[in-house]
């Protein structure tokens, strides 16, 4: 029903968590599927996240709201996250070894899996090794490293290869966070440095076509 | 006894009349001492006694008094004919005009403007090595270093010098300061290079306005925070970036007393002292500030915050003292807020706005405001919020947002509140995890005391209605000022202070933040601007 649907990504956006759980109980009381929910409200409410952050600059306690939103919605419709309908991805997040700084990766996270992504987060302080081992293991398409402190810039840079070697060549690597984001792509041996979340969405719905699906 | 206020209007000489500044002060002080802390410096070269004969102001209106001894002996004819005084030698007690004849040379080392120091703990005067009857306290900041000298048998603080803290160059934050120095080299000696000369130039300084010789010095403490003291002492920084020794004991390499005596002139066998940090980022300047605070001494629980490019705080519960370290970014030091300002003359201090809706700003040094500071800031803040100009939020009802003071425009952007938010969140939080794992409500905290760059003049009922400090009952907020330095100088000065820090040491349990589960719904909590009344 558009008209739920609407109000739906209006309460997500303004990070209303409780109106957005009634609008949603409504839509499933109508019979709207979770999944189309999921894709016609949830997803448009990240686009209308992406253009509000970069027009008016959504203060971080409104993102962390509408965050939050996004989860507790996404939770009520698909419990076992196991049966969320993620058509994108999969994409490793991981805070690198050394950094337990993660508010930046639990944003990615939900802004990635409110865009119908599925996300494998490898948590924070985060070795190499179990990294590219998750990567291998879901068959992922990208790793996004989120990095706060610029010790971890050596990690950054030894992705690629350590992916390589485990047989992942194809797999792309995105950086962000406070002192990775102020790094050129190259310097940090990545394909893509990411300013925000939706940036990094931004590259990866870019990269689509050329990996294919699972 | 009530002390009116009068003020000082005083240009430098030359200036025109659009130059005034207008200095309140209370009766009490000389003319050179109400002068030199601001921005209208008198030359001086001896202690204010009349030795030097080098404070010259001409009195263009106003009661200077009748010239001293001193005055006809250093002036002659001149002060005769009214021509010129010395300004160390006039007590006023009333308004007066005063041109400054000899101003003091430009200086990056300006004289705080702080409440005298009292000690917290009794001299040892046997401290004082033969020869060298004064010492040297350091509170050495991320933003500002801070230097006092001190006589060690009265323990009476002479001289105070505040400067910026010149490795700011390579960023504002501590982290980016680890990072440059992890980088090895070169940048590494700067940072501590770039520091010893610091303070070595805001002693001498010092010295040569007091007339104090450093040779005379024989006993110095430094304090600091981690990071300060690490790249001071050369203590490896990776070490600080390892999130393994966040909770850890901090070991930093003993002073090279000998190198550190002689680039600062100091008496040949003077022992210099670096207090060690407690652990973690939290540094011996919180530890100075509870001692000076004789935080653990009573059996009441006690709590002082710490304000600063990195905000401490910790938390007396009658058996252990509860520390922590937060970072939330310098936005309480005006730091990356477009109308900021550090604490310097033309900053607004304090804001009122009237019922009418005209705002009024109370401007370091008067004359016309130029930006305003980390109190300003707090006041604005919560003048919006209870105005409904700003919502719980932080989002702006209105924008535009910009207010008139003084003759000038200051526009408050959302990004700006954003990094007030966040930097309230981070100490806040905080504190409520402290809070929690002492087991006491607000109500039980029997004194809080505010220290640190918010220490002099923040608005206490402000603070607590954006949720800065926490909402203990009125009447329990001390505003502390520069704990750090004056616990630093009861450091230098008595052995009782030494006891004190060990048991303190011994009391102290270190929480990690970034280890707390906790700690990030909290964050998000006080992220509203409300007040931080208890939830559990």
């Amino acid at each position: 029903m558009p008209s739920g649907i609407d109000s739906l990504v209006q309460a997500l956006t303004e990070g209303d968590r409780e109106r957005s759980l009634a609008v949603v109980a409504d839509l499933v009381r109508l019979e709207v599927p979770a999944a189309d929910i999921v894709t016609e409200g949830v997803e448009r409410a990240m686009a209308a996240l992406d253009r509000k952050c970069t027009a008016e600059q959504f203060n971080l306690l409104e993102i962390m709201l509408a965050g939050r939103a996004v989860m507790a919605v996404i939770h009520r419709l698909f419990p076992e996250e196991a049966s969320l309908p993620a058509r994108r991805g999969p994409v490793v997040v991981a805070v690198l070894e050394g950094d337990i700084h993660d508010i930046g990766k639990a944003i990615l996270k939900i802004v990635l899996t409110g865009s119908g992504f599925r996300v494998v987060d490898c948590g924070k302080d985060a070795p190499l090794g179990a990294v590219v081992e998750a990567a291998a293991r879901s068959e992922a398409v990208a790793v996004c490293a989120s990095g706060l402190i610029s010790s971890v810039i050596p990690q950054v840079r030894a992705m690629k290869p350590a992916l390589a070697r485990a047989g992942l060549p194809h797999v792309r690597v995105l950086a962000g966070g406070g002192s990775l984001k102020q790094c050129a792509a190259a310097a940090l041996n990545v394909d893509h440095v990411g300013q925000t979340a939706f940036d990094a969405i931004a590259y990866l719905q870019s990269i689509e076509g050329s990996h294919g699906r699972r | 006894m009530h002390s009116q206020v009068f003020h000082i209007g005083v240009r430098l000489d030359g200036e025109g009349d659009e130059a005034v500044r207008r200095i309140p002060f209370q009766p009490g002080s000389s003319l050179r001492d109400i002068l030199n802390a601001t921005s209208a410096r008198v030359r001086s070269g001896c202690p204010g006694i009349g030795g030097c004969g080098l404070c010259r102001v001409r009195v263009d209106a106003g009661d200077g008094g009748a010239p001293t001894t001193a005055e006809i002996l250093h002036l002659g004819e001149e002060v005769v004919a009214g021509k010129s005084r010395l300004a160390c030698q006039i007590v006023p007690d009333g308004d007066m005009d005063v041109t400054v004849l000899t101003p003091a040379r430009p200086s990056p080392w300006r004289v705080p403007i702080t409440a005298p120091y009292r000690a917290a703990h009794p001299p040892s005067p046997g401290r004082a090595r033969p020869g060298c009857p004064w010492g040297v306290a350091v509170d050495l900041g991320t933003t500002c270093i801070t230097v006092a000298m001190c006589d060690m048998a009265s323990g009476r603080c002479v001289a105070t010098r505040a400067g910026a803290n010149p490795q700011g160059r390579l960023g504002a934050d501590v982290i980016g300061r680890l990072d440059a120095a992890a980088a090895g080299g070169p940048v590494r000696q700067w940072l501590r290079q770039s520091v010893v000369e610091a303070i070595g130039s805001a002693l001498l300084d010092l010295s040569q306005d007091e007339g104090v010789p450093l040779p005379g010095v024989g006993q110095v403490r430094v304090v600091g925070n981690s990071a300060m003291l690490a790249l001071l002492t050369g203590l490896r920084p990776e070490a600080l970036l390892e999130p393994a020794s966040w909770a850890a004991p901090i070991e930093c390499p003993p002073a090279d007393a000998g190198e550190l005596a002689e680039a600062w002139d100091l008496a040949r066998g003077a022992k210099i002292e670096i207090v060690q940090p407690l652990g973690g980022f939290v540094g011996s300047d919180l530890l100075s500030g509870v001692i000076h605070c004789r935080l653990i001494e009573g059996a009441e629980p006690a709590l002082l915050i710490d304000f600063g490019t990195s905000s401490e705080a910790a938390l007396w519960d009658g058996e252990r003292l509860w520390v922590t370290a937060a970072a939330g970014g310098s936005a309480l030091e005006a730091t990356g807020i477009g109308c900021g300002m550090g604490a310097e003359p033309g900053a607004i201090r304090r804001l009122s706005r009237s019922r009418g809706g005209a705002w009024e700003g109370e401007v370091i040094e008067s004359g016309p405001p130029r930006g305003i500071c980390g109190s300003g800031l707090v006041d604005l803040l919560a003048i919006l919020r209870a105005g409904g100009e700003v919502d719980e939020l932080g989002r702006i009802l209105r924008e535009p947002l910009t207010i008139s003071v003084g003759g000038a425009e200051f526009t408050i952007g959302k990004a700006d509140i954003d990094k007030m938010q966040r930097a309230k969140a981070a100490i806040a939080a905080g504190v409520e995890v402290l809070r929690r794992r002492a087991g006491l409500t607000l109500d039980e905290i029997a004194v809080l005391h505010v220290a640190g760059s918010l220490g002099e003049h923040l608005d206490v009922e402000h603070a607590t209605r954006i949720g800065l400090v926490p909402a203990v009952p009125a009447g329990r907020v001390r505003l502390a000022g520069n704990t750090s330095l004056e616990g630093a100088l009861d450091l230098t000065l008595s052995e009782q202070a030494e006891g004190a820090l060990a048991l303190v040491r011994e009391r102290a349990e270190l929480i990690n933040l970034s280890m707390e589960e906790e700690f990030e719904e909290l964050f998000f909590d006080h992220l509203y601007i409300r007040p931080a009344a208890a939830r559990s």
